[in-house]
């Protein structure tokens, strides 16, 4: 391992965090009101997977002087948040759900099999765990978007409504941050937004070609801005309901 | 999406028997394994599942006795054959004072 100044490690480990964290809070409002009953266990399942990947991510960033996790996650505004603005978008319907989560779910895919190799070792285990869960979560999510696809006529347009949408913001993921030359340059980051980019275009196709469904172009360049802090009032509100209770008593023993 | 049930076997370690854990419904056999492995084998559960349509389950009649036996044979269990050893050593000890 490289000596990397922490002040760049930390906002990289906490943008990896947070994608997971808010992600997770909007899968976890799934909680009761999910398609079937199955469906709300599989998927507060999941929801409980990616705050605990959160969790990996931000006790690491603790490790390189971040706070507790805990303060991170319930002492934060909005602004102080690294992550996607696609993933804190409200839920709106099933499809929409669907189809974000299994376009993050690629992308983790992608960025966690390379931090298989990174030259941090502590990321290089979070890796494994991580992959070891969201191989569940792709199935999950692939098989919803084929029977969405396949359907009926509803189903299809939803979901049609829904890809368009999560296209339109998924250049925030791969937006580009003061961090990732520094990390690439250190091996702690073997692929970097420029090359997630294009893997990440392929996958898409692979995935929706097969189906008839266009895949309109991500390189929009819509959705940025979530890395350097820049959010929506969607993040504002996710994080009322996020951090109510630990508002109430700040000091209180869990 | 019309829905069947499915019956959940779950094998917790090799060699070991798989044994019913559980019931899901889903709308066919794809959704069905993916939910399966989702409700019953998130947790390091065990190794494997089998899922199965329930209506392809072949099944004595439920409100049937029939496979209750009609007497008892339990002197036919290893169980009674390890008694009746105990009671011929116990005979012959008798004999024998």
């Amino acid at each position: 391992m490289t000596d990397l100044p922490d002040d760049i490690l930390r906002p990289f480990l906490i943008s990896l965090a947070d994608d997971e964290l808010v992600l997770g809070h909007r899968d976890s409002e799934w909680c009761a009101f999910a398609p079937m009953i199955e469906e709300d266990v599989a998927f507060a399942s999941i929801a409980q997977d990616e705050m605990g990947h959160g969790r990996l991510y931000y006790r690491l960033a603790h490790d390189h002087g971040a706070p507790e996790p805990d303060a991170l996650v319930f002492e934060r505004t909005a602004d102080g948040f690294r992550s996607a603005v696609l993933l804190e978008r409200p839920n709106g319907d099933w499809a929409y759900t669907v189809a974000r989560h299994l376009i993050y779910d690629i992308y983790d895919d992608i960025l966690t099999s390379a931090l298989l190799g990174s030259s941090m070792k502590e990321l290089r285990d979070i890796a494994v765990l991580v992959r070891r869960e969201e191989r569940y979560h792709l199935e999950h999510q692939s098989v919803w978007v084929r029977h969405l696809a396949g359907g009926g006529e509803d189903s299809r347009r939803r979901l049609e409504t829904a890809l368009t949408r999560v296209t339109g913001e998924i250049s925030g993921l791969t937006e580009e941050a003061s961090w990732h030359a520094p990390l690439i340059e250190a091996g702690v980051l073997p692929l970097g937004p420029e090359e997630i980019r294009p893997r990440l275009e392929g996958r898409l196709t692979e995935i929706f070609a097969p189906m008839e469904l266009v895949v309109p172009g991500i390189r929009t360049g819509g959705g940025l801005g979530g890395r350097l802090g820049h959010h929506t009032a969607d993040l504002e509100e996710a994080l009322r309901s996020l951090q109510e209770v630990w508002q109430i008593d700040t000091k209180a023993t869990w | 999406m019309a829905h069947q049930i499915y019956e959940v076997f779950l094998q917790t370690d090799r060699g070991e028997p798989f044994a019913q854990v559980g019931s899901l419904a889903a709308p066919d056999r794809e959704f069905a394994m993916c939910l399966a492995k989702e409700l019953f084998s998130r947790r390091g559960e065990g190794v494997a599942l089998w899922v199965v349509p329930r209506g392809e389950i072949l099944s004595t009649p439920l409100d049937e006795g029939s496979l209750v036996a009609a007497s008892d044979r339990t002197y036919r269990l290893g169980e009674g054959y390890r008694i009746t050893v105990e009671k011929r050593r116990r005979l012959k000890g008798a004999r024998a004072s």
